[in-house]
């Protein structure tokens, strides 16, 4: 589990609606959201299949070089944070295995990327 | 002990790049994430920033009448930007975030300082004063102005304060 996690109730099910908050901190202080475009990569093992989630409305990545979201998630810019919504219909997709964010920040003076790790996600079918 | 997976997932500069990540990254150890699930799907409407400001026109101060104050009323909060550079801030004995800076270097017993006084606060709003004091009431302080810009961080306003002279010698 990532060291910036704040922990849930140990599991998520791939069967809900899961939420996650996300601040983007500099030193002490949280950046303003408007100030960066996201990329984030969603997996649960190393082979599992990678789904972005993307978010560009800080209009820094070029059209030409966006990425497409899957289907099934949806990003709510706040002030200073941004909440990712993942529905059942894109965790399907994944594996049973540990809920993983990679996410990649491009901000108009910089850029910057890190791994999270959270929770195991598995089915409350099996 | 770190998981080497994780370190390719960290290691773009030096090459070694996870194959299975779509992900090309350039770590800035300056910035970092926290992330919180948000548990039953509890997200609570965030209120747009806003600000009014009880002057909107330029002040005038002069050097003997010493003092002014302007309200703001702003969500979520404000903080003080100067188009001068300010020599010291920090909160004073009221709990007010102070700024000063001495305008007239021949007399550094005289100084400006402008403080960020909250009143009250609300669910919605909340109001703050700004005081523009002249420190010592020198008369021997020169004239000039400063622009205060007041932000919440995404809408901000300004207003202009002149400090007259009105030691004539």
């Amino acid at each position: 589990m990532s060291v910036n996690y704040i922990s849930s109730i140990g599991k998520f099910y791939k069967e809900e609606v899961l939420c996650f908050e996300f601040q983007l901190m500099l030193g002490s202080e949280a950046v303003w959201s408007r100030d960066y475009d996201i990329e984030m990569c969603v997996y649960t093992s190393e082979l599992s299949r990678r789904l972005m989630v993307c978010d560009y409305s800080a209009g820094i990545v070029k059209s030409e070089f966006r990425l497409t979201s899957a289907d099934g998630c949806e990003v709510l810019r706040r002030r200073n944070s941004y909440i990712v919504k993942l529905s059942p219909s894109f965790l399907c997709w994944l594996p049973d295995g540990v809920l993983t964010f990679g996410i990649r920040y491009i901000g108009e003076r910089f850029e910057s990327a890190e791994v999270i790790k959270t929770d195991p996600l598995i089915s409350i079918r099996r | 002990m770190n998981n080497p997976i994780d370190q390719y997932q960290y290691s773009y500069g030096s090459g070694l790049v996870n194959p299975y990540s779509m992900l090309t990254s350039t770590v800035s150890v300056d910035y970092y994430t926290i992330c919180r699930p948000i548990m039953g799907g509890d997200i609570k409407e965030e209120h747009p920033d806003f600000l009014n400001l009880g002057a909107s026109e330029g002040l005038i101060l002069t050097t003997d009448q010493r003092r002014l104050c302007v309200t703001v009323v702003g969500w979520p909060s404000v903080f003080l930007e100067f188009n001068r550079p300010f020599v010291s801030q920090g909160v004073n004995a009221y709990g007010a975030e102070e700024y000063r800076w001495y305008w007239d270097v021949e007399h550094p017993d005289s100084f400006i300082g402008v403080q960020l006084l909250k009143e009250e606060e609300s669910e919605t709003w909340v109001r703050y004063c700004i005081v523009i004091d002249i420190c010592n009431g020198s008369p021997l302080l020169k004239g000039g102005s400063f622009d205060v810009i007041v932000s919440t961080g995404l809408v901000s306003r300004s207003f202009e304060v002149a400090i007259l002279q009105t030691w004539m010698g």
